[in-house]
């Protein structure tokens, strides 16, 4: 059983909050969730490029991912 | 979700048995022309470049592994190898950069960026990382021989690759006088034109005399952090992805007790062709105790069979140890994966030990922070 204030409480206890941070932003969403950003899904899979000690991600896939803004500087 | 006894189990399971890595830090040159005063290197004022044939021999390696690896040209500082050099040893990877089996990747302090280098980058397709503090007044930390700032230059490469549109990410490492301006600093991350920033705690690492210390103004600076990014939400903060992410897969899975994503080896290769494994602050770092952590010389043996010794190399059983410890007893465990071994070893001298003010700084308040902001 979770103590009311563990870490994971607290954590599960916002859902509705994450939810509509995401929601405001689909490519948010979207990018959280990949696996080139996120280190907790899919954690058997070996092939992220992107780990804690470094900054290099794949600019590729949607280099301002909570923007809502379709232009790329590119 | 698998209980915390079974993740205990298999996550230590998969440390001593599953080896994996898709990324190799790679020092072209010893020398670096700052002197930045929390660097970790001990040998940037000396001149040593890597060699083709110690090139030769990686480039072999990675093509015997056979599977796609990112390279990260890091240093001393990369652009004081010379440009002609810096072209050769490139060129030693072109075979693998065109069949996609490399990229690579750079971290300058920007300060030797010209228009030469801005082409290089291009033809090789090289993604760019800055390391700079901020405006002035907070990048005071980052110094040349003559103990001279060096923002003006540091400003003077970045426009070279916003001339040349060259995208590129920025570290940021922190100092007490940050710690009560984080919006003022993502505001000016924004404004510099960065596509990422990553905010690095000063830390006890290799040749620097910092003490390790916390910072428990870092919960706030976190937490107004967030307050900025939400604001404006247009460039991607790494700390606070990681932190998003994890609590994003925590809730969907209804637990925050899952087995994190495996461990990446990060082999670093110095000029040489030694070798270490598990923090690239290791290269280089005289521990005796630990055999300098060199694994072996690429020169002489490939780098899948030196990964393959590890389940004997006592600093990595050392550190498995200390993963173990974590996983029984921190609640964020899932969330860090047992923490930093250059932390636990310049923090403790150790590497079977827990927690560190790396931890408390880096990966508590951040978490401790975004919830406040969450909870608001």
């Amino acid at each position: 059983m979770n103590k009311p204030n563990s870490i994971e409480a607290r954590v599960l206890s916002k859902k509705d909050a994450i939810a509509a941070l995401l929601e405001r932003n689909p490519a948010g969403l979207a990018n959280l969730r990949s696996e080139n950003w996120n280190n907790f899904d899919n954690y058997d899979m070996r092939d992220d490029p992107d780990t804690e000690w470094n900054n290099w991600v794949d600019w590729d896939q949607d280099p301002n991912p909570f923007s809502n803004s379709d232009s790329d500087d590119e | 979700m698998p209980e915390l006894k079974e993740t205990i189990r298999s996550y230590s399971e998969k440390l001593l048995n599953d080896f994996s890595f898709n990324k190799i830090v790679l020092q072209p040159t010893t020398t670096c022309n700052l002197n930045c005063t929390y660097c970790y290197l001990a040998d940037r004022d000396t001149h040593h470049n890597m060699s083709i044939e110690t090139a030769n021999a990686i480039s072999e390696s990675i093509e015997k592994i056979g599977k796609p690896i990112l390279l990260i040209w890091h240093g001393g500082e990369p652009l004081a190898t010379g440009k002609q050099h810096f072209i050769n040893l490139l060129n030693v990877f072109e075979k693998l950069r065109l069949k996609k089996i490399i990229r690579h990747c750079i971290q300058t302090n920007a300060t030797l960026i010209d228009a030469e280098w801005c082409e290089l980058f291009k033809y090789y397709e090289i993604k760019v990382g800055i390391s700079t503090d901020g405006p002035d007044e907070y990048n005071q930390n980052r110094v040349n021989w003559a103990n001279k700032q060096v923002t003006s230059k540091i400003m003077a490469g970045i426009n070279f690759l916003k001339q040349y549109k060259i995208r590129f990410s920025v570290i940021c490492v922190l100092s007490e006088k940050h710690l009560q301006n984080a919006k003022l600093l993502y505001d000016y991350f924004v404004e510099l034109g960065c596509s990422s920033v990553g905010f690095n705690s000063p830390e006890r690492e290799g040749s620097n005399d910092l003490v390790a210390k916390d910072f428990p103004e870092l919960q706030n600076f976190w937490k107004e952090l967030y307050q900025a990014w939400n604001h404006n939400p247009v460039i991607r903060v790494r700390e606070l992805t990681y932190a998003l992410s994890w609590i994003d897969s925590s809730i969907r899975r209804g637990t925050t007790r899952f087995i994190p994503k495996l461990l990446d080896l990060i082999p670093t290769i110095s000029w040489n062709g030694n070798v270490v494994a598990l923090s690239p602050e290791f290269s280089g770092v005289h521990a005796p105790k630990y055999e300098n952590f060199i694994l072996g010389n690429i020169n002489h043996v490939g780098l899948d069979q030196i990964i393959q010794l590890l389940p004997e190399i006592h600093y990595y059983k050392e550190y498995v140890e200390g993963i173990h410890q974590c996983e029984k007893k921190c609640e964020f465990f899932s969330f860090c994966g047992g923490g930093q071994a250059s932390n636990k070893y310049f923090e403790h001298g150790l590497l079977n030990t827990m927690e560190t003010a790396y931890c408390r700084n880096v990966k508590k308040r951040l978490i401790e922070g975004v919830l406040n902001s969450l909870e608001q």
